[in-house]
């Protein structure tokens, strides 16, 4: 198979599946005209394993609100799109500078655009004695077999638009730990779009092999376009060896015309500890899947995330935490801000197998509607099959709480400060679980500028 | 602690968990032959005399049937149901010259009950409860008619209120569970045979409890009852239904509907006690039992609470809800669900808030051992119009063993921002130290465990009618025997 795969059931279609073609069309069509110039393009098995990948998405098509994990996000924005990938070759955004502010203090930051890895941006300083951290185009023009594990999994693991977003892996960042390697300053993966007509896909893949006992950061900025449309459809697959720590943070802004839809492969082995922290304040349709396998005992993970919604923003945030091992400790706290027609959804689950005594599963969902339009979905879900466990979940919607406000204004602060003060507090609780005080840091300010600029814009609108 | 005494002997008596209701009365039955089709929808509406509109709403109900799939969202897992292997009509023979007082009912009937435990005769004077008896699929006697009827209340087979109160039946009948609404409702809606029906009148609070026991008897009968509850402006009810089945090895389907009305300012509170065979330790046999239990607060400040022990059943998928459309209207779910050996129950209720100021309230607690599965499955939605609506939902699950699960799976809606919407859910097992508290006092094991599950069931079961508090606390004990030792 070189070709594109050619729609299923050709032309005696039955009309359903005629719908499924559809809806897969403008990616698979994207797919077929960018094909030869994606990583790895030479190797002709891995091209295959990606036209594989874009069959199951041909066949599968696009999840619909009929699929029970896409029950409460809609993706017919994306159906209507036509995307395309580029070279990534165009000047960057002129406010690049101010993007790169962030990576300040770092030396190692790798900078990509419209998806594909720009080196002319980047800068790794010098690594660490057994850190690596290279392009995945690189990898793949040496070693084809880096994603063909990724490729050929199992068919119905994953939806079609997973799949999609597989084959059509425009770049990304392979970070190598070996045992006992530590990278002290965060790597920065800093992701930008050209502005363009038409809108823009792109499907980076970060890669993180942790080896034993070693130690990782890694930051991602989401710079998504300011105007005009792309279709963002990053994946990862990140495994810890026994003892390893990695902290993943994100924080995804840009314009409304942003539909970003992110995965994340999680495996971690005994020891361990994984955190991660989603921040989210721009974008059209962002949607965060995470699930973590835990495979060996003892682990810690912390997952966390904080989503601030204006305008006609749509954040998903979906979890799945699979404990399949003894001993594992779990947390998840999400907390959501959404305002105008804003729509927030979590979608969590903690699995508890047989075996996996003594777990101690938490999770956490918080959010605050402050317009009467704005909308919150939360399906917490625990399914536990051991019976020595501490699971727990908690899930909380509404308003600022009056009397706090109440409280604050008879003490002379005006609404508009005392509701940014509650707002701040109320991020602030999820945002202490950021372990990384620099991180922290930016995301707070983040965080307040976002609500500056929502209330100025909602200021000068009335 | 006469309720935990009590739970000690009911323990000891059923030493191996033999099923204490079963046991077969054999009276002559009049069938509809084994299956469904038109013709047999058609034999029952003749059957039962009725008018020409609920024969087309049933033949209606059994073509929505025939198109529909069977619901799939919960992860139960047993044989396909063969529908045409069932009977849909049974009716003890003396159809025909029903018995006009309790003295002419059959002898043998009245046996059945007193094994059963229902004081029918004694009622009367002790229990201040009217009990409409449901045997098989026609109502047998219903008690107390006089008080109620002192007090304007028309409590009686749903069958006798479709010939005296047709206006009533029709225009409530599947107002709050449409024919199509699932499949399970379509396949009641087209073949229920009997069930009970209640109209409590404007500004009357009902001078008793009602009670209908249901008890599935002729083998291999499904039972598909219909029970429609209206109060009206004013009106409180308070409605216990009690379930116990016969022995059976072969699995008895069962599909009922629910329907609540509550009208302005009133009230109805609807307590279940589910305990029908579960099967044996080998998953063998058992009811299944798919219910569709729906109330909708119509009027203003008016009020509908579920509370349900359910312990039995082989399978248990039931969804009690509550619609609140009218403002300040209440509504509340407490459910105390027990599976063990190879049961599997998936429950749960669903919380619409429509009107402003709408509260609702779950309490549900889930207690699982042997090999079962149980999970809590619950939607709150809060719509754009229900400024100030309130919930609070929490879900405990607890775990006996190591075989057995527990989920929770709630599902949590909310477009309007005024609106207050808590959720809370634990999974944890009994606690070791608990045990070794009550040991170390002479407790056997079984009973320690009786006992801590009955407080971890406390919130639920204080909440039901006296009569049935004290046979839950002893079901408690009953369904988890041989989980722990």
């Amino acid at each position: 198979m070189t070709a594109v795969p050619t729609p299923l059931h050709g032309g005696d279609a039955r009309p359903d599946s005629l719908v499924l073609v559809d809806t897969a069309r403008p990616l698979m069509e994207a797919y077929r005209l960018a094909r030869d110039t994606l990583p790895g393009a030479r190797h002709p098995t891995l091209m295959q394993a990606r036209d594989r990948a874009m069959a199951r998405f041909a066949q599968a098509g696009l999840p619909s609100r009929r699929d029970e994990a896409w029950k409460y996000t809609d993706l017919k924005r994306l159906a209507k799109l036509v995307p395309r990938i580029t070279a990534g070759d165009q000047p960057p955004p002129a406010d690049l500078d101010d993007t790169l502010a962030v990576a300040d203090e770092s030396l190692h930051a790798m900078v990509f655009v419209d998806g594909r890895f720009r080196a002319d941006l980047s800068f790794l300083g010098s690594l660490p004695d057994g850190v690596t951290v290279r392009p995945l185009c690189e990898v793949l023009d040496e070693d084809a077999g880096a994603l063909a594990a990724l490729l050929n999994g199992d068919a119905a693991a994953r939806d079609g638009l997973e799949w999609a977003a597989l084959a059509l892996i425009t770049d990304g960042a392979v970070v190598d730990l070996a045992e006992s390697a530590e990278l002290e300053s965060p790597l920065r993966l800093v992701y930008l779009f050209s502005q363009r007509d038409a809108p823009v896909l792109a499907a980076p893949h970060l890669a993180v092999r942790a080896g034993a006992n070693s130690t990782v950061t890694v930051v991602e900025h989401w710079a998504g376009p300011a105007a005009g449309d792309a279709v963002i459809l990053p994946t990862q697959s990140i495994a810890l060896g026994d003892g390893a720590r990695v902290r993943l943070y994100r924080h995804q802004e840009g314009g409304d015309g942003a539909l970003h839809v992110a995965r994340g492969d999680v495996h971690v082995a005994r020891d361990t500890s994984f955190e991660t922290f989603a921040l989210t304040t721009g974008g059209g349709l962002v949607r965060n899947e995470m699930r973590v396998a835990i495979d060996g005992p003892g682990v810690d993970v912390h997952l966390g995330g904080v989503y601030l919604g204006n305008g006609d923003r749509h954040v998903d945030t979906t979890t799945l935490v699979q404990h399949a091992a003894p001993d594992g400790v779990s947390r998840q706290v999400f907390r959501g801000v959404l305002d105008d027609c804003a729509h927030g959804v979590f979608q969590g689950r903690v699995g508890v197998a047989r075996d996996a005594q003594r777990t101690d599963g938490h999770q956490l969902s918080n959010a605050l509607l402050l317009s009467p339009k704005a909308e919150m979905d939360a399906k917490p879900e625990l399914e536990i099959f051991a019976d020595d466990v501490k699971c727990s979940h908690g899930a909380t919607t509404g308003d600022i709480d009056h009397n706090a406000l109440f409280y604050l204004r008879a003490r002379g602060i005006d609404e508009a400060v005392a509701r940014g003060l509650l707002i701040e507090a109320f991020i602030g609780e999820a945002m202490a679980d950021i372990s990384d005080e620099g991180v922290a840091e930016a995301f707070a300010d983040a965080a307040r500028s976002w609500w500056h600029t929502h209330t100025q814009a909602q200021t000068a609108a009335a | 602690m006469p309720a935990v005494e009590e739970t000690v002997r009911q323990v000891a008596e059923t030493a191996n968990q033999k099923y204490k209701y079963g046991f077969v009365t054999d009276i002559e039955q009049e069938r509809a032959p084994k299956g469904l089709s038109e013709d047999t929808v058609r034999f029952i509406s003749a059957k039962k005399g009725e008018p020409e509109w609920l024969l087309e709403w049933r033949l209606q109900a059994y073509r929505a049937w025939l198109e529909m799939p069977e619901p799939d969202w919960a992860p139960l897992t047993f044989k396909p149901i063969d529908y045409q292997q069932y009977h849909y009509y049974a009716a003890p023979k003396s159809d025909a010259d029903k018995p006009q007082s309790l003295d002419e009912v059959d002898p043998k009937l009245l046996e059945t009950y007193e094994k059963l435990g229902i004081p029918l005769r004694e009622q009367e004077m002790l229990a201040g409860v009217a009990v409409d008896a449901v045997f098989d699929s026609v109502s047998v006697a219903t008690t107390f008619k006089k008080t109620l009827h002192d007090a304007g209340v028309i409590f009686c087979s749903i069958s006798e209120a479709v010939r005296e109160h047709p206006d009533l039946v029709r225009k409530y009948l599947g107002s709050v569970v449409p024919y199509h609404d699932n499949k399970h409702a379509c396949l009641n809606s087209a073949v229920f045979t009997d069930g009970s029906f209640v109209y409590i009148p404007e500004g009357v609070r009902c001078p008793m409890e009602l009670s209908t026991y249901f008890r599935i008897n002729e083998l291999n009968t499904g039972q598909f009852e219909r029970t429609l509850i209206v109060a009206d402006k004013g009106a409180y009810v308070s409605y216990l239904e009690g379930c116990t089945a016969p022995m059976r090895d072969e699995n008895q389907l069962h599909a009922a509907v629910v329907e609540l009305v509550a009208h302005d300012d009133a009230e109805i509170k609807y307590s279940t006690v589910q305990n029908w065979y579960p099967g044996d330790e080998n998953g063998k046999g058992g009811i299944y039992n798919f219910v569709t239990k729906r109330g909708i607060c119509e009027g203003r400040n008016s009020k509908i609470s579920w509370t349900q022990v359910e312990t039995g059943s082989a399978i248990t998928w039931k969804y009690p809800s509550c619609i609140l459309k009218g403002d300040n209207s209440v509504g509340e779910f407490y459910s105390v669900a027990i599976t063990n050996n190879y049961q599997q129950a998936d429950t749960g209720t669903k919380m619409i808030h429509i009107g402003r100021n709408t509260k609702s309230r779950i309490i549900s607690k889930g207690i699982s051992a042997g090999k079962s599965d149980n999970t809590y499955r619950g939607l709150v939605r809060i719509l754009p119009g229900a400024d100030g609506a309130k919930n609070y939902t929490q879900c405990d699950s607890l775990l006996i063993g190591d075989q057995c699960g527990a989920h929770t799976v709630p599902y949590i809606e909310n477009r309007n921002r005024s609106a207050t919407v808590e959720h809370e859910a634990t999974t944890s097992r009994v606690s070791e130290d608990q045990l070794f508290y009550c040991r170390q006092r002479g407790i056997g094991e079984e009973e320690a465990l009786t006992l801590i599950v009955n407080g971890f069931c406390r919130e639920v079961l204080q909440v039901l009618p006296m009569e049935f508090a004290v046979e839950a606390q002893k079901l408690v004990g009953i369904s988890l025997e041989g989980s722990v030792g």
